[in-house]
């Protein structure tokens, strides 16, 4: 909301002008990204190492780091590195086993590399379940019917005897939708009532799209990652946003990063 | 500690004189003969001791001398002088109206303090601010703003451009305490800070402390901006109107029984919606302020006054969302004669600060408020002892009310619940004593103290942590209830104040001050410019008073009979506990809050050199500032120090007019300032389909230096003159050469002109915010 004022004052008379930051050249940091859901499948974890800010291209991948998720049962699961040889999956490590994390379950990711021990714990937290999926035509009335578009309602019941945190993903015909790569979709359901009475998706869609949801149950930790990362991503220099920092994350020894254990629930429609 | 008020008590024992002779007193009120305005700050000479008094911010003056005969001399600047022969045989109360000059070219003042006050009052770093001069000043969008030119006064720093912040001699924002007619004003900004919500037409005396602060103000660690509006004219009826770019405004005044009471309301209000009209015909866009004062004197020994103060700022797009928020003031002050000697101000204020956020979305739909309320009374109490001593002191009471923030669906079905966050309250008690003091012909004393008295009250839950600091993992161990009213936590804080000054000889002196602030109001923001959507919080078990030291020493010199005042003073400031937030802290909406809470400490020093000429064609001031401010905040920046993001270390300000002729007059302002700390990313990674900045160093980056030049001009056409109704016409030029100063940074994907991504999307780029580039603007004003 503060974002779109200063949209709004700026956008009367401002302007933007390109800006050379000659930051000085810090030492490189790693970068974890481990993702473990309730779907059976090999899960992941990618390592990567920050870059100069001036630099272009894909950030570096770490190929040799050794990877495994211990379950609370004390079932240890290794993960390693690349085994489909694919040139574009460098710095992914996989799961050897497919398996679907279990709801109640804790989980703790331990990276090591280079004689240093990252590690992140985190306990797989039941997801709110999606009633149904609508669309609505929204009609433009200033830009005639060629402009017309549907807006697409979810409909669901959030349990509030619980704080729960999630992360929504939308999508419009297969592909994640998010401009600019700047957006995250995160809530937590203090505010939220108990019905969920047609949440509208932050997107337009048009006839013949096929439209879709993820919806993502986040511990508390992933869910102040994200809303760090916000934070962070649409900062405007500590104007009116409070200044960048780093997100608080869950993985120790100063990595970058998050490892999140997430149950996922999805829906989608055809709009037609 | 106790020593100190011991040597504080011996001082004034020792300045109540045994009366050895028959002594008498001579009081009353010095006023404008044409409207009957109160005169602030008159100098009253008695010709035969040197010696003399001044008019208080009331227009009263009170002088006890020995039986005998004197001459009085009633001076004032811009003002012509007046003689008064007394027989003092008895007490007398002799009531002045000054009548201001026939304008003269030579006598063009700007000054609404006392001519040698530079040198002669004990007061230091501060600065009385004359309206009618920053009227004929180059304005953005052409709207006089006295917030604009405080900015540009040397130890205080604009939080940049279109921005009502300021920050004065290393405090944030919110250190700075802001009064219309003695109530506090939470935030001064209209169209986020654009304008200020002080409409220069109503305004009748503004004066800035940075140092030296007397103790009869507290509350805030930095500065007092204390404004005082116009009683109205209590002889005729009169007013004024003008028109500009962005806002029109009228003003009426005039008695409502001559020479007893008067009346004066001014009300302002903005038409930005035209403009936006343009480009979005459903935004509503407007501000606007009402001021509104009835003066009425009952006798000599009781006057009283009313004075109310609105404003509100209100935004509204496509009928779909919408916030808004605003100011509300009122003052009842009852001025009292106990005696001739013994002067009493009882005043109760209101006031309110809210703000509030709407959207009318069907599913969506949610109002969102927040307030801060606080209703005051104050006794304050001024005892001329002698023409050596004058005392001052009283007590203050304050009641507040903090709501952070209510949440509640405005429509059937929304997604939202009804929420509001805990509501809290506090008392706020003052007691001060302070004494004026002339020792001798050079030595000249202002001391005293002030205690604070702050209650964390009820009704209110505090919720115990395992760690109260730990902002990620909450682990709430117990609540514990309190009743409305029952004391859950006090802060006792003695405040000493002394300044001194020494005079060299006539024409300069020196001066030092030792001044200890508390703030128990603590505003919760972590940008760098206050928004409307911040609340305030009470010093509370979780959040201790912000304290801070303040040491100045300082050289005055007037020249060639007052024409220039010079000054130069140097200053340490010392604060501690002041309240920050944790790096990424979530301030909106959170029921731990106090988790975020981060206190530490900060410093400032610098040096200040001032030069103002009061006299003459051309006339205004030049100010440069050295300085530097740091801050350590445990967590913050990983613990370690880090400059403030109001640090500059160069800080330059040009601001005069030039007095033509009777028909133009033209103005300039230049402000050079070194650029802004700020946070930049010093790498970038991948994460998911984010590419994300790399922090590591909070402020480490300065931004390119800030500069800008604004002209004016003012024509006053010759057939004014005979006219019943006079007008002028104000021509400003903005940045005169559209320097592209830079107002923030932002990081995105690498684009081109077109927004279309250059390369695979994988490089990033930052761009500087500018805001305005050259602006002309044209208002046109009358006076009737």
């Amino acid at each position: 909301m503060i974002n779109l004022c200063i949209v709004l004052l700026i956008m009367a008379t401002s302007c933007l002008e390109p800006f050379e930051i000659n930051s000085e050249e810090v030492q490189s940091k790693i970068v974890i990204e481990g993702l473990l859901t309730d779907q059976v499948q090999n899960q992941y974890v990618k390592i990567s190492r920050t870059i100069d800010f001036n630099q272009g291209g894909k950030t570096p991948s770490i190929d040799n780091a050794i990877v495994k998720v211990t379950v609370d049962d004390g079932s240890v699961i290794s993960y390693f590195h690349n085994p489909g040889q694919d040139v574009d999956s460098s710095g992914y490590y996989l799961s050897e086993i497919a398996f679907g994390g279990l709801i109640g379950s804790t989980y703790t990711l331990e990276v090591d590399f280079e004689g240093v021990l990252y590690s992140a714990s985190a306990e797989m937290l039941p997801v709110m379940a999606i009633d149904s999926l609508s669309y609505r035509l929204e009609l433009d009335p200033d830009k005639g019917s060629i402009m017309d578009y549907y807006d697409v309602l979810m409909y669901s019941m959030e349990p509030q005897e619980r704080e729960d945190f999630y992360l929504f993903e939308f999508f419009q015909n297969g592909v994640l939708l998010n401009e600019n790569n700047e957006d995250v979709f995160v809530a937590d359901d203090q505010a939220l009532a108990e019905e969920i009475n047609g949440l509208e998706f932050p997107f337009e869609y048009v006839l013949g799209d096929t439209a879709k949801i993820n919806i993502y149950s986040l511990s508390r930790e992933a869910y102040v990652f994200y809303a760090d990362l916000v934070n962070v991503l649409q900062n405007d220099g500590g104007m009116f946003s409070p200044p960048a920092a780093n997100p608080r994350t869950n993985l120790s020894n100063g990595a970058l990063g998050l490892f999140q254990v997430s149950a996922v629930v999805s829906d989608e429609l055809i709009i037609e | 500690m106790m020593r100190k008020y011991l040597i504080f008590l011996f001082l004034i024992y020792n300045s109540i004189d045994v009366f050895s002779q028959v002594r008498y007193t001579l009081n009353g009120y010095v006023k404008d003969f044409e409207d009957g305005e109160e005169l602030i700050g008159v100098n009253i000479t008695i010709r035969e001791l040197t010696a003399g008094t001044t008019t208080n911010v009331y227009g009263f003056y009170s002088i006890t001398l020995d039986a005998g005969k004197y001459q009085l001399i009633y001076s004032y600047i811009g003002y012509g002088s007046k003689f008064i022969d007394v027989t003092l045989d008895s007490n007398q109360e002799i009531n002045v109206n000054l009548k201001l000059k026939v304008f003269n070219l030579e006598e063009v003042v700007i000054n609404a303090d006392k001519l040698d006050a530079n040198v002669k009052e004990t007061s230091m770093s501060r600065i009385n601010l004359d309206i009618r001069q920053i009227e004929k000043l180059p304005a953005l969008f052409g709207e006089p703003d006295i917030i604009k030119i405080i900015q540009m006064l040397p130890g205080v720093i604009s939080a940049g451009e279109g921005t009502s912040s300021y920050y004065v001699r290393g405090g944030s924002a919110d250190q700075n305490l802001i009064l219309i007619d003695e109530a506090p004003i939470y935030d001064p900004s209209h169209l986020f800070g654009l304008f200020s919500v002080f409409n220069s037409d109503v305004i009748k005396d503004s004066e800035l402390y940075k140092g030296g602060i007397p103790p009869r103000y507290g509350g805030r660690l930095s500065s007092i901006l204390d404004i005082r509006t116009k009683d109205g004219n209590n002889k005729k009826f009169a007013g004024s109107a003008g028109i500009g770019a962005l806002a029109s405004k009228l003003l009426l005044e005039g008695p409502i029984r001559k020479g007893k009471s008067s009346y004066i309301i001014s009300a302002r209000r903005s038409y930005v919606d035209l403009f936006l009209a343009a480009a979005n015909e459903d935004a509503r866009v407007y501000f606007y302020d009402i001021n509104a004062k009835i003066n009425w004197k009952h006798n000599n020994n009781n006057r009283f006054f009313l004075a109310v103060y609105l404003g509100r700022d209100a935004f509204e797009f496509d009928n779909e969302f919408g916030f808004d928020w605003g100011n509300a003031t009122a003052t009842f002050r009852w001025n009292h004669l106990f005696n001739s000697r013994l002067f009493s101000n009882t005043t109760l204020i209101a006031s309110q600060f809210d703000y509030g956020l709407e959207s009318l979305d069907p599913v969506q739909g949610f109002e969102w408020k927040s307030h801060i309320k606080q209703v005051s009374f104050k006794q304050d109490l001024s005892f001329y002892i002698n023409p050596r001593n004058e005392m001052h002191f009283g007590y203050h009471l304050t009641y507040m009310g903090f709501s952070p923030a209510e949440l509640k669906p405005n429509v059937e079905g929304s997604i939202f619940t009804t929420k509001k966050l805990d509501l809290l309250y506090a008392l706020d008690h003052a007691l001060y004593l302070g004494n004026i003091q002339t020792l001798n012909s050079k030595l000249k004393l202002d001391y005293g103290v002030r205690l604070s008295i702050f209650q964390n009250i009820g009704e209110s839950t505090v919720i115990q942590y395992r760690d109260p600091k730990d902002n990620i993992n909450i682990d709430v161990i117990g609540k514990k209830k309190y009743k409305p009213f029952e004391n859950i936590k006090t802060f006792i804080n003695p405040e000493p104040r002394i300044s001194m000054r020494y005079l060299i000889n006539n024409q300069s002196s020196l001066k030092l001050s030792y001044n200890r602030m508390v703030q128990n109001t603590h505003l919760v923001s972590s940008g760098t410019v206050p928004m409307p959507f911040n609340t305030w919080y009470p010093s509370s078990p979780y959040l201790k008073p912000q304290k801070a030291d303040q040491l100045v020493f300082g050289y005055f010199k007037n020249l060639k009979n007052n024409q220039y005042e010079l000054s130069a003073e140097v200053y340490y400031k010392d604060l501690n506990d002041i309240t920050d937030f944790a790096d990424n802290a979530q301030i909106f909406f959170n029921d731990h809050l106090t988790t975020e809470f981060r206190q530490g400490k900060a410093w400032s020093y610098g040096l200040e050199l001032f030069a103002k000429r009061n006299k003459g064609k051309l006339t205004g001031f030049a100010g440069y500032t050295l300085s530097k401010t740091e801050k350590k905040i445990p967590t913050v920046n990983l613990g370690n120090t880090f400059l403030a993001n109001y640090d500059r270390r160069h800080n330059l300000s040009l601001s005069g007019t030039y007095f033509l002729n009777n028909k133009w007059t033209f103005g300039l302002n230049f402000v050079y300032n070194t650029g802004r700390p700020i946070t930049v990313p010093s790498g970038r990674y991948e994460f998911q389909n984010y590419n994300v900045d790399l922090i590591t160093e909070r402020n480490g980056f300065k931004l390119p230096d800030f500069h800008r030049l604004d002209l004016s001009a003012t024509l006053t056409p010759k057939k004014n003159i005979g006219r019943k109704v006079k007008s002028h016409w104000i021509f400003s030029l903005y940045n005169v050469y559209s320097r592209k100063n830079p107002f923030g940074i932002i990081t995105q994907i690498k684009k081109d002109g077109n927004d279309n991504i250059i390369g695979d999307g994988t490089e990033k780029e930052a761009k500087i915010i500018y805001l305005f580039p050259i602006l002309p603007s044209v208002s046109y004003n009358i006076k009737f």
